[in-house]
């Protein structure tokens, strides 16, 4: 009987993923600044993660502007990454805060959420704050329309002198 | 020209050869048609304006010459007047003329024709800029 419960609890460990507890996060951010030639913004944070109960390997879920995706985690289980793109016109420069879940996290926040309940109530393991500084967008006056505006200028000075010469 | 069409509209200068040197021809007949016509119905306006101030530093120039007859006196002022003439209003018309085509080339390429393909585009805003030039010099306004 003894055995059982062992395996059993050995099971729902496997299952539910180990806990992380005391998370430090070591972040490394990406975000495109280059928005002349493409249509959406790259968000991109790259973390390592150390558990104070030394979890390792550990399945994580995040909730980003994008909605709660994945955590992409590195064969050795030593790395991480979330990533997700915005529509250039959406992509205001700022703070993005992505917040970490554990397996246990991620379902008492699906839970809050088919629930309807608050979800800032459910703990994240740990918070990343992913900057963007805003992208490129090209410059202000395209450099023809100053072309024509100069081409123009120049033409109505030369009309005016002709204008005083043949008076 | 065509560098504008070369660089900014991205076309081939090797397979537009022919065309760029058509079209250059072709609009640099009708810019020195402008030159002229131009410079010649300014000359006349620039002698009369010039005419008091050229015949003031001719007559000082000569002013201690008492061989010189009148006659003389008033041929080298016309002579004198004719060049000054000549010069500013070739300088002017060379002026005036650069502008207004630069002002049609610009704006027919990057706002009229500017979805079109860059070979047409080429073509007709350049032969029209200077088509438009030589019909305005003729003009006497």
């Amino acid at each position: 009987m003894n055995c059982l419960v062992l395996v059993l609890a050995a099971l729902v460990a496997v299952v539910t993923g180990e806990t992380c507890t005391g998370a430090q996060v070591e972040a490394v951010g990406f975000t495109s600044q280059d928005a002349t030639i493409v249509t959406k913004i790259a968000y991109i944070a790259d973390f390592t993660l150390s558990c104070s109960n030394g979890a390792k390997d550990i399945s994580l879920y995040a909730e980003t502007v994008d909605g709660i995706v994945g955590v992409a985690r590195s064969v050795d289980g030593v790395k991480y990454q979330v990533s997700w793109v915005e529509d250039v016109a959406t992509a205001s420069s700022g703070e993005r805060p992505i917040k970490l879940y554990d397996e246990q996290g991620y379902a008492s926040l699906r839970k809050a959420q088919r629930g309807s309940e608050d979800t800032s109530s459910v703990q994240a393991i740990a918070t990343i704050n992913l900057y963007h500084p805003g992208a490129y967008r090209g410059p202000w006056v395209q450099s023809e329309t100053m072309a024509i505006l100069a081409a123009i200028f120049i033409y109505y000075y030369a009309l005016t002198q002709k204008t005083r010469l043949m008076a | 020209m065509p560098r504008l069409f070369w660089r900014i509209h991205m076309m081939d200068p090797l397979s537009s050869a022919a065309i760029f040197a058509l079209v250059t021809g072709i609009a640099t007949y009708l810019v020195a048609f402008a030159y002229m016509n131009t410079k010649f119905v300014l000359k006349h306006k620039v002698a009369q304006k010039v005419e008091d101030a050229v015949t003031r530093e001719v007559m000082r120039k000569l002013a201690d010459d008492k061989k010189m007859g009148k006659k003389e006196k008033d041929e080298r002022v016309l002579w004198k007047k004719n060049e000054v003439a000549e010069a500013e209003a070739t300088t002017f018309s060379l002026f005036y003329n650069n502008a207004l085509f630069l002002m049609l080339v610009v704006v027919g390429s990057f706002l009229v024709f500017r979805s079109i393909a860059p070979a047409y585009n080429y073509v007709f805003s350049t032969l029209g800029a200077a088509g438009v030039i030589a019909l305005f010099s003729t003009s006497s306004q």
